[in-house]
């Protein structure tokens, strides 16, 4: 098993570092050469969102990664941005709901657009997680080996 | 990797040939060339995203942004996209339905 920790300062640049890792970690882990492209993006749109979420909020704090490998791929992403506490479903109405009560937001530029992030999250990875609190967002993300 | 852009004409469709990676870092660039392309009263639009690398939620954004520009002006924005992974993120998002996606530029900018 392999685990590597990233901070990723609220900085739109940092992302595709975020998305270099995630596809060394896929391939490490073994999985599907096939599915390390859903890896990345799929990383990508999720450290996006909370990076998103950090600069919305005026945080200056890093989001969190981690990943763990081995037999498949295990990602979590990390903000500190304190919502109402839910699990599942629920967390994602949350999500949502912050979403739509974004003032000012430049419309073309969704970066932590909401519905197109966790539409993208359903559809590339096997298993999501998403857990809202006081302390944050966790999204969970997993897959798993090839054959 | 960053962003290329080379804008040309073809009859009367403005062609935005893209490269590189569209994400949240570099999708600015592209709203920008979009929003200019507007303001000059150029409503017929072809983005060709088939040298791009990687498109994440952000660049789907500008893309819908510039949809509804022309879209104001009784223009229209058509899509050039044969890559698989691209298309894939296209229908997820259910934006298969919004856009045109057409194989070649030459379809595109078919009246």
């Amino acid at each position: 098993m392999t685990q590597v920790r990233l901070d990723v300062l609220p900085d739109a640049a940092y992302v595709r570092v975020a998305r270099l890792v995630a596809v060394s970690m896929a391939r490490l882990s073994g999985v599907d050469e096939e599915v390390v492209e859903d890896v990345r993006l799929a990383v990508g749109e999720a450290c996006g969102r909370a990076v998103a979420a950090h600069l919305q909020h005026g945080l200056v704090e890093p989001v969190s990664l981690s990943f763990e490998g081995g037999r498949g791929l295990a990602a979590s992403v990390v903000d500190r941005v304190g919502l109402p506490a839910a699990r599942g479903h629920d967390a994602v109405a949350v999500l949502l709901a912050a979403s739509a009560d974004r003032p000012g937001a430049d419309v073309d530029l969704v970066a932590g657009d909401a519905p197109a992030v966790l539409a993208l999250l359903e559809g590339l990875a096997q298993q999501v997680e998403v857990r809202t609190g006081a302390d944050g967002t966790m999204v969970d993300l997993r897959w798993g080996t090839a054959g | 990797m960053d962003l290329s852009l080379l804008t040309y004409e073809e009859g009367d469709w403005t062609v935005i040939a893209v490269g590189g990676e569209i994400d949240v870092y570099t999708a600015p660039k592209l709203r920008d060339a979009l929003v200019d392309l507007v303001n000059k009263g150029r409503y017929h639009l072809v983005v060709d995203v088939e040298q791009v690398d990687f498109l994440d939620s952000t660049g789907l954004g500008v893309l819908v942004g510039g949809l509804k520009r022309v879209r104001a002006n009784d223009g229209g924005l058509r899509i050039v996209c044969t890559q698989e992974r691209l298309l894939k993120i296209f229908r997820i998002t259910g934006l298969t339905k919004v856009f045109a996606i057409h194989d070649t530029v030459a379809a595109a900018t078919e009246t």
